[in-house]
């Protein structure tokens, strides 16, 4: 076989069923996984009303299966557990975490993404079975420059236009279009 | 190697929007053009396209590591001085490439030709790689194709996921570059990259000389759909060169910019002469090897500044603002003809592997930007 057996897209296809990928304007402009609505909240990236919701949203998309079989073999052996609903019982996966993602220019969060395990055990894919491979570091870790007493303070410090930059713009020979 | 007509999908711009392809339409002409599609056999893929792909990246890598350790090489490519030691460094550092995309001629019966290796900012990704894919999932599953591509991109952009925040840039004002990026970040973030898009208009310095985005953070990592020659140009150029002294980290890494420089061809030709996927090139000022060439400046895009020469006269020329960097001639190679379709095959190197196939066809022998994508199987 020289083609791949399974390709998806986490972002791109997501934005534009949201309704939301404008070319110029709206698009994913930033996505961090995070364990839960504690991390999120202490990466300083979202507001703790936004990291509840995301993770809130990631639960309600989490599938639910009529049995264990089903379940198991979409995320793997050890991934679900039987709950019960209004009288009903179901499968479902446990959520690891979720992938948040933000939209350019404001603060507002596209939908995030739940995280769950892959049926093989080694790694992280999301609902739809789109895989996701872990970070290498733990998120608090990598997103530490955002939260730097410099960047908190940064918007009551500003005297300039460019924020704390002394200046802006100086790529762009043109704004000529990039095809090759 | 056959072209084959077929009735495209009903609902296919349906598809393309609902995956965030809306750049199905350029220039107010169909450019996803899946009223027709090509078949190869796989030995055609294998041995023709696959193989000579990967054979020439390598000399691509001998041909940078040479220059690496000759300074006339870099001027012959009109890099500029006082960009040689950071394309040095990158080289020697094993700076990551993430891809690059061949341009070859081939009929399905000679040679597959090598026209030029777009190393630096390759465009039609997204449709190579995934749409692509997705049309043959639908139409053709039990057929194969030659496309590992968005694997191979998502392997090579795992190296950057542990490394802190990772930033993707186009230029503003233009829908197809910006959905380039989108790609290449969805893929970073399916790899376990934290991303954030920011226009590279938008990108400022602060005081410590560091590259910030509009929030103020950091930009320790940059995939720019920027070539590195307008990077020559801009005032921010020597900036780049001191944050990359500084550690930070450009994708297609420095040593890309000997890659994405026409002069290669002739280059490649002086060291490899007569082999069967290359054509003969030469630099303008030395002694034309062959009657019939084309003319391509040293730093050219889309087909233009391109001229035809027919017997030692030139016989036509495209328009273009490329070419006070000087030429580089190359015989000349005519694209097949499929019904009045000529073809040109692109090939992917993704994570250092030859790795996918994307074919986009014109009505003229030059591919320019009214080009069509056409997708292909392997049967």
């Amino acid at each position: 076989m020289k083609k791949s057996k399974h390709l998806s897209l986490v972002l791109m296809g997501a934005m534009a069923l949201a309704g939301c990928s404008g070319a110029e304007t709206e698009s994913a402009d930033k996505t961090t996984i995070f364990k839960n609505t504690q991390e999120c909240v202490a990466s300083g990236q979202y507001t703790q009303e936004q990291c509840v919701k995301m993770e809130a949203d990631a639960k309600a998309q989490t599938p639910q299966f009529a049995t264990r079989e089903e379940c198991v073999k979409q995320f793997g052996e050890s991934a679900c557990a039987q709950q019960s609903s209004g009288g009903g019982n179901f499968w479902m996966p446990a959520l690891l975490g979720f992938m948040a993602g933000r939209m350019l220019g404001g603060g507002s969060a596209a939908p995030a993404q739940g995280l769950y395990q892959n049926p093989s055990g080694n790694g992280f894919q999301t609902a739809k079975g789109a895989p996701v491979t872990a970070p290498k570091a733990p998120p608090a870790a990598r997103t530490a420059p955002a939260t730097s007493p410099a960047a908190k303070a940064a918007p009551t410090q500003r005297t300039s236009p460019f924020g704390n930059a002394v200046s802006r713009g100086g790529f762009s020979s043109g704004g000529r279009a990039i095809g090759a | 190697m056959q072209r084959h007509s077929i009735a495209p999908r009903a609902n296919w711009r349906e598809i393309a929007e609902q995956n965030g392809f809306l750049f199905h339409h350029a220039h107010g002409q169909i450019y996803w053009d899946e009223s027709a599609y090509y078949s190869f056999s796989l030995t055609e893929i294998e041995e023709q396209l696959e193989d000579p792909a990967q054979e020439i990246y390598a000399m691509c890598l001998e041909l940078v590591d040479e220059a690496c350790r000759d300074d006339e090489i870099l001027k012959k490519l009109a890099i500029p001085e006082p960009y040689w030691d950071m394309a040095r460094q990158s080289w020697l550092k094993h700076d990551k490439s993430i891809y690059g995309r061949f341009d070859f001629s081939y009929n399905g019966e000679d040679p597959a030709k090598l026209l030029e290796f777009n190393a630096d900012t390759p465009t039609s990704l997204y449709e190579s790689a995934f749409f692509q894919w997705l049309w043959l999932e639908q139409l053709f599953p039990d057929l194969d194709q030659f496309n590992s591509i968005q694997e191979k991109l998502c392997d090579a952009l795992g190296a950057f996921s542990g490394h802190g925040l990772m930033h993707f840039s186009s230029v503003k004002g233009t829908e197809e570059d910006r959905a380039t990026v989108e790609y290449v970040m969805d893929c970073a973030a399916q790899a376990g990259v934290s991303v954030k898009f920011i226009y590279m208009e938008n990108i400022g310095i602060g005081a410590d000389g560091h590259f910030l985005d509009l929030e103020d953070e950091r930009i320790n990592t940059l995939f720019k759909l920027y070539p590195w020659e307008y990077i020559w140009e801009d005032a921010y150029g020597h900036d780049v060169i001191n944050g990359y002294r500084d550690g930070l980290k450009l994708v297609e890494p420095p040593w890309k910019m000997i890659l994405s420089n026409k002069g290669i061809l002739p280059l490649l030709w002086q060291r490899h002469q007569g082999h069967p996927n290359l054509l003969p090139a030469w630099f303008e000022e030395e002694t034309p090897l062959a009657a019939n060439y084309v003319t391509k400046p040293l730093l050219g895009r889309e087909g233009a500044s391109i001229g035809l020469v027919f017997q030692g006269k030139l016989a036509s020329q495209t328009k273009g603002i490329y070419g006070k960097e000087g030429y580089v001639c190359q015989e000349f190679c005519g694209l097949p003809n499929f019904d009045r379709n000529y073809p040109v095959c692109g090939l992917w190197i993704a994570n250092g592997l030859s790795c996918g196939l994307g074919i986009r066809e014109d009505a003229q022998m030059v591919t320019g930007d009214l080009s069509r994508f056409v997708p292909h199987v392997i049967l």
